[in-house]
């Protein structure tokens, strides 16, 4: 559709997505189990940003506007933003349309840490485990593991280094398994499962600098390498004659997805499907070439998830469910429809 | 060493494991040669040329380019001095062929530097040059294996480099195109071309000078002349053939295979 628009199309339709994400944010924080006039949700955030006059409004309303929904939807669209980013990395890594942000493992060492949290809590000379910590904790552990079996003097094998991915991945799987069998309390387990699922139900203002920090180093650190990119999307040995140094190119990627998988994941759960799916219908899009990929992706990707929390929130209120269910279950079905439409082809 | 050689490989090895894939290989390659190196399969011809791209680490040995020990040099700066021509690649993600061959301008490139009217008219320059004009805007993916070979030679040529290598280009090729594309190469007198051949009467026709290799050794070099022989074809290649000059170049007829 965009592949060969002109510079200035482009332009547009970032500017378009832009505005669709803030009519999104806005949209998101209003829609709830208690309605807000839209004015109100303007004023209200306005107001705390410029510690303007906000006696006018009942402290449940700022509560509900600026304590627990705002922060939700600044971290949904960091994290959908970060996880398509990642997704595009490693599909650009491995050269392979398959991969997606856990391809590594990450996000099941991620998991096991959390489920450690969860559900035994405390943990012998460490005492209380939190629970963002324990996951990071165990996604870092998992990318260490990954890169030493990975790497050969100092040069990354990549598929040496998915290999050692999926191994480690069923063996955390495995060890999560069976943290939740031997708990025998049900409630906990129910928890640890929504968790496992993605969700942004325990979001708070505290996670947002994160959330936001590191999307910005993200992107800081792969928008100078949309010419690499581009040509390692085609093959390594091309990307190697035409003067790329594909050795430092590949580290500095691998360790930037690393970093945002196992954050992003540490934070709401492993969320399927975004990382994968949304570079796929953006290609279709605009094309392969990371220069116009990255912005329109994320954008997407931000703009797809808040929606995608807002289901989860909304569909069965007030029960809520895991975002990631919600991801799966959308993204499946918009996926295949895109394969038979369109023309665009995972291999010849 | 001299002036005018732009690759020179000395002493090199190469292991896989323990097993000596090329052992001692010295080789050079002067300004606007066309050599060609010929050898059995398994003789070591792409894995010399991997060696000098850099694909190949060399187990002893070292290569210069244009006087410069290559793993002493910046992956641009090789790339501005030599561009590689391999077997077909089949990527599974789909650019336009202008993506494609702009790809070959990345050396000449700073980070964040736009696309010029300079890079777009290289781009151009490159296409007709392959015969593939017009293509810009198609799938890359879309085309026939020959079609995207050219492509890949038109990214060769939008590197502007000086060397080109060409690592059994021509493999699945038909040989109207393996003409079509040595043609080619052949046009430009202002470029080195350092290449693989499988096809002697190929080598015959386009090659200065051609290598002979075998069991990972140089067995001969010299001109076409000098190096195919009846007796080498029967010693290496174990073909009886008949060669005899027509119209000004080698001539090789197979007469069959022979112990």
């Amino acid at each position: 559709m965009l592949r060969h628009s002109k510079k200035g199309v482009m332009t547009g339709v970032y500017a378009a997505l832009v505005v669709l994400l803030v009519l999104t944010l806005v949209f998101a924080v209003n829609f709830g189990s208690v309605d807000i006039y839209y004015k109100d949700v303007f004023r209200i955030i306005y107001g705390k940003l410029t510690g303007g006059d906000l006696s006018s409004y009942k402290s449940s309303q700022i509560n509900i506007i600026w304590a627990l929904r705002l922060p939700k939807v600044i971290v949904a669209a960091c994290t959908g933003a970060g996880l398509v980013l990642t997704g595009i990395l490693m599909q650009a890594i491995t050269k392979n349309p398959l991969a997606d942000p856990y391809v590594l493992g990450i996000s099941s060492g991620a998991s096991a840490g959390a489920v450690v949290s969860l559900l035994i809590g405390t943990l012998p000379v460490i005492g209380r485990v939190p629970l963002a910590e324990s996951a990071f904790a165990g996604a870092l552990l998992t990318a260490v593991i990954v890169f030493i079996f990975g790497s050969k003097n100092g040069k990354i094998n990549t598929t040496k280094m998915i290999l050692v991915g999926m191994a480690l991945s069923s063996f955390f799987s495995a060890a999560t398994n069976i943290i939740i069998f031997l708990t025998p309390d049900a409630r906990r387990v129910q928890s640890a499962t929504f968790w496992l699922s993605g969700s942004f139900a325990g979001t708070d203002w505290s996670d947002v600098p994160l959330a936001i920090g590191v999307l910005v180093l993200g992107l800081i650190l792969t928008l100078p390498l949309t010419r690499e990119l581009d040509a390692l999307l085609v093959g390594e040995d091309i990307a190697r004659n035409t003067g790329v140094n594909t050795v430092r190119v590949k580290w500095i990627l691998i360790l930037v997805s690393t970093l945002l998988t196992a954050i992003l994941v540490s934070m709401s759960g492993a969320i399927g499907f975004v990382g994968f799916v949304i570079p796929h219908i953006s290609r279709n899009i605009v094309g392969a070439a990371h220069k116009r990929l990255i912005w329109f992706s994320i954008l997407l990707g931000a703009i797809f998830l808040v929606w995608a929390d807002l289901f989860a929130r909304i569909m069965f209120s007030p029960q809520e469910l895991p975002v990631g269910v919600v991801t799966s279950l959308c993204g499946t079905p918009a996926f295949l429809w895109m394969l038979r439409k369109s023309r665009y082809s995972f291999s010849k | 060493m001299k002036k005018n050689e732009v690759i020179q490989v000395k002493d090199l090895d190469f292991n896989i494991e323990t097993s000596k894939i090329l052992s001692q290989v010295s080789l050079s390659v002067s300004k606007n040669e066309f050599v060609g190196l010929i050898g059995p399969n398994g003789s070591g011809k792409s894995t010399i040329l991997k060696n000098i791209y850099r694909q190949y680490t060399p187990t002893a040995g070292a290569i210069y380019l244009n006087g410069k020990n290559v793993f002493h040099m910046k992956s641009k700066e090789i790339a501005q001095q030599m561009a590689v021509v391999a077997q077909e690649n089949q990527p599974d993600f789909d650019f336009s062929v202008q993506e494609m061959v702009m790809m070959g301008r990345y050396s000449r490139k700073k980070m964040f530097e736009q696309d010029s009217e300079a890079d777009q008219e290289i781009v151009e320059k490159a296409l007709s040059m392959v015969g593939m004009q017009g293509t810009e805007e198609r799938s890359f993916l879309s085309l026939s294996g020959g079609e995207k070979q050219r492509i890949y030679l038109a990214m060769a040529f939008a590197q502007e480099s000086e060397l080109i290598i060409l690592d059994e280009p021509t493999n699945h090729l038909d040989i109207g195109y393996q003409l079509y594309i040595m043609e080619i190469m052949r046009q430009f007198k202002d470029k080195t071309i350092f290449t693989s051949v499988h096809d002697m009467n190929l080598a015959a026709r386009y090659c200065d000078r051609i290598l002979l290799l075998q069991k990972g050794r140089i067995l001969a070099n010299g001109t076409p002349e000098e190096v195919l022989t009846e007796e080498r074809m029967r010693s290496v290649f174990h073909v009886n053939t008949s060669i005899e000059k027509k119209n000004g170049y080698l001539n090789i007829a197979y007469l069959g295979w022979t112990r």
